[in-house]
């Protein structure tokens, strides 16, 4: 389990828990960040691109709330 | 509710991208700005139409992820729903519009409207890019499962309109949907609440109240109670919830999304998922930290460049009018008073602005062309890293884009930037950018004062200026964001999350839609406020003169001129007259009340270098800044000479001199008036809706004195320098 903003280009993985400052963590779940999405990265870097299942969201990687993924093949 | 008379109240919503404004449009028949950046469709819009007999009052609400509102925005879209809304009718049926390739994400917002209890119909819009990415929706089965009406739309094509409309109609009397229970601690915590209030708010609210910590629904709460601690009560009722298992927020997104999956599992198959798209290639290219903004940069310049070309022949067109009109009157009216008016105040004045039109229908182009196609939030994810260190994101990008175009509609959207700080930020600096209305400035005088060539064989040097003009204010906004924020706005900024819609053609229709309104806006413009301050400025500089004398020598002068070869006459006499005329002229003008005014200022622009009529010209244009070229239009045309056989009103500014004959205009001059132009707050519209936003006339006035004082400095250096490399 690590946060999305460590994968590498090209890597997936699949959100086990988004923590943190709570009205954060809602608004990243509004809009797509939420358990058991589908992520992969497709830019590195801050911010990062992601494809989060068929969307294409960009997210600057904040302290205040952290979104954990774990590995997929 | 309706009688079987009245209109059936229904109300559109869906998440950003869904081409929720596109249906609207194609359903009204009647087009509205559309897209999907904050504050697009900031204001909930409505339109009426008839089906089968049946009058039909649509409203459009802002697009949201989630009815968990946190911004004056979301909360427009509750307000409605709920019928709280000022003057609106509670919505009988409700429209929700999905993103057919998207579904799941999608079906969220939707189980939050279930929590209203009204008839729903469900739009998968898009179906077409649906069908492209591998994505197959069974409907039958969607609507078993959802026990909601179904209908599958292409909106941009017109496709599925009708469903849409006939599915409405049905929809006010069937049984409500399906929808997920509330987990048996959530309805108590709500039922617990409801006995806190003497008249309870609707439930929705309550629960929404509980679900959403630190939102507007909250704080509406809070006030109905008018019990201080009612915040505390509702976080007891929230730690209540957590021990018993339901931990707000990440249990209602789970909640939600079990039901949602639940009731996809036999509906949708996805065939390609996790490929790449088309989407994905092109932003291999545009999202590249180092080549995406080499293509940005390449981008603009080239925008500008275009808009500097094409648009030329149109103007020169509309200004040939301007000169046939103007030798009409001439021919009809005789000097005096009233050719003075039509042909110095009406025409030079009104005219000078028009000859701008194609200018701004380019400009207004080829920007609703990148917002459309979807490139404006690649825009906004290259940005975000630049904006990052003056404690803003990416969001703040967007509207300032369109305050390239005009800053009203870019402060307006500012509204969805969530965090206060970011948005007042965002707001005092959105007016440095160069807005479409400072063209006709910048266009006169690179025209009229930057040489005509070309760098390198094809880069224009006036395109270059052009373009140049606009970072200026785009440069000096950084330091500034960065003072606002050290001593006026400190704290934590907002988080940067942004969806990046597919890639797609732009609609002609949305784009020229817009266009054309920005077109006539400006027009209206042009034939309202530019026209009274014309004549305002062209009294200003007539009275209180005796133009006896004038008219006189002006009326021999035509004589001659129309009998030349009747009248036996020296060429030195006519001389003698042309040059009694334009000293007439001239003492006329500096005597009038305009004259005296500019003596009065010409001590505080000395160092600017430039000369009375100057001053007055950028003071007449405090109101809006186009003006300037009808004042000087003006100003110019009542102290021409009768020489100018054009009255092309740059030929006249190249000719001005001081009284021992130098040239006015140099090159320094032109800049720094380009310069001040692109700092200085001049426009009344812009302050207003800044009061408007921030709810205080205090930041209307610090913007106006800020820009003006950095105007003047900026004005200052830009003539200093200018002067001191090429002397």
């Amino acid at each position: 389990m690590f946060p999305v903003e460590t994968l590498r280009s090209g890597e997936a993985g699949r959100v086990v828990g988004v923590d943190g400052q709570l009205d954060i963590v809602q608004r990243l779940q509004d809009v797509g960040l939420r358990i058991g999405a589908t992520v992969r990265m497709l830019r590195e870097g801050t911010p990062v691109l992601l494809a989060v299942d068929d969307q294409r969201l960009t997210f600057r990687p904040d302290q205040r709330a952290m979104v954990l993924v774990e590995p997929t093949v | 509710m309706s009688n079987a008379a009245g209109p059936l109240h229904v109300a559109l919503i869906g998440n950003p991208n869904t081409g929720k404004s596109t249906l609207f449009n194609a359903l009204s028949g009647q087009n509205v700005r559309t897209g999907n950046f904050p504050g697009v469709t900031v204001e909930a819009k409505s339109t009426t139409f008839t089906v089968d007999g049946q009058q039909i009052h649509l409203t459009d609400l802002p697009g949201t992820y989630s009815l968990s509102p946190r911004s004056l925005d979301e909360m427009v879209a509750v307000d409605v729903l709920l019928g709280t809304a000022a003057n609106m009718t509670a919505p009988e049926v409700v429209v929700c519009v999905a993103d057919a390739a998207n579904l799941e994400r999608n079906l969220y917002l939707y189980t939050q409207l279930l929590d209203l209890n009204l008839p729903l119909v469900l739009v998968l819009n898009m179906w077409d890019n649906a069908g492209r990415k591998g994505i197959e929706v069974d409907i039958e089965k969607l609507q078993a499962s959802l026990g909601v009406h179904v209908v599958t739309t292409v909106a941009d094509k017109g496709v599925g309109i009708a469903d849409v409309k006939s599915a409405i109609l049905a929809a006010k009397n069937q049984s409500l949907p399906q929808r997920p229970n509330l987990p048996a601690e959530l309805a108590a915590a709500v039922s617990d609440l409801r006995s806190e209030f003497d008249s309870p708010p609707a439930d929705f609210l309550l629960l929404r109240g509980l679900l959403d910590i630190n939102g507007e629904t909250e704080k509406r709460l809070a006030k109905l109670t008018h019990d201080k601690t009612f915040l505390d009560a509702l976080n007891c009722h929230r730690e209540k919830l957590a021990t018993s298992g339901f931990r707000i927020p990440v249990a209602e997104s789970r909640w939600r999304y079990d039901w949602i999956r639940e009731h996809l599992k036999h509906c949708v198959v996805s065939t390609q998922a996790g490929q790449r798209t088309l989407s994905d290639r092109i932003d291999k290219v545009l999202t590249h930290r180092i080549g995406g903004v080499f293509v940005f940069l390449l981008t603009m310049l080239l925008v500008f460049q275009a808009i500097y070309t094409f648009a030329a022949p149109f103007s020169d067109a509309i200004g040939s009018v301007q000169d046939s009109a103007s030798a009409g009157v001439e021919s009809v009216v005789p000097p005096g008073i009233l050719r003075s008016l039509l042909v110095d105040g009406a025409i030079a004045g009104v005219g000078g602005v028009v000859v701008f039109l194609p200018q701004i229908v380019f400009l207004f182009l080829c920007i609703g062309i990148l917002e459309d196609c979807g490139y404006m939030a690649r825009a906004a994810f290259l940005a975000d890293r630049l904006m990052a260190p003056l404690g803003l994101n990416g969001r703040s990008f967007v509207p300032l884009m369109s305050s390239f175009a005009c800053a009203v509609p870019g402060i307006m959207a500012t509204r969805t930037i969530e965090n206060w700080r970011d948005r007042m930020v965002t707001i005092l600096i959105a007016p440095l950018m160069s807005c479409s209305a400072r063209w006709p400035v910048y266009m006169l005088l690179t025209s009229a004062f930057v040489p005509d060539e070309y760098l390198g064989g094809w880069l224009s040097l006036r395109a270059l200026v052009l373009f140049g003009m606009h970072f200026v204010g785009l440069i000096l906004a950084i330091p500034i964001a960065w003072i606002l924020r050290k001593f006026w706005f400190q704290g934590e900024s907002s988080l940067f999350v942004m969806e990046m819609p597919d890639y797609k053609t732009p609609s002609w229709k949305v784009v020229g839609g817009r266009v054309l309104e920005q077109g006539r806006e400006f027009l209206v413009r042009a034939g309202t406020l530019i026209f009274c301050t014309s004549i305002l400025v062209w009294a200003a500089a007539y009275f209180p003169g005796d133009h006896t004398h004038l008219y006189e020598v002006q009326t021999e002068l035509e004589n001659i001129e129309q009998n030349e070869t009747l009248i036996d006459i020296s060429q030195e006499k006519i001389d003698e007259l042309v040059a009694e005329h334009n000293q007439l002229n001239g003492e006329l003008i500096e005597a009038s009340y305009l004259g005296q005014a500019g003596h009065f200022i010409a001590p505080a622009i000395r160092p600017l270098g430039w000369d009375w009529k100057i001053g007055v010209a950028v003071i007449a244009s405090f109101p809006a800044r186009e003006v300037v070229i009808a004042a000087m239009g003006t100003i110019y045309s009542l102290g021409a000479d009768v020489d100018e056989e054009s009255s092309d009103l740059k030929e006249t500014m190249k000719k001005a001199t001081w009284s021992d004959g130098r040239p006015i205009f140099t090159l320094p001059v032109a800049l720094s008036i380009m310069v001040f132009f692109a700092l200085c707050s001049q426009c009344a519209a812009t302050l207003m809706v800044i009061r408007r936003e921030t709810n205080s006339w205090r930041w209307a006035l610090f913007t106006f004195t800020y820009m003006t004082l950095l105007a003047y400095a900026g004005a200052w250096v830009t003539v200093q320098v200018g002067n001191w490399l090429l002397v």
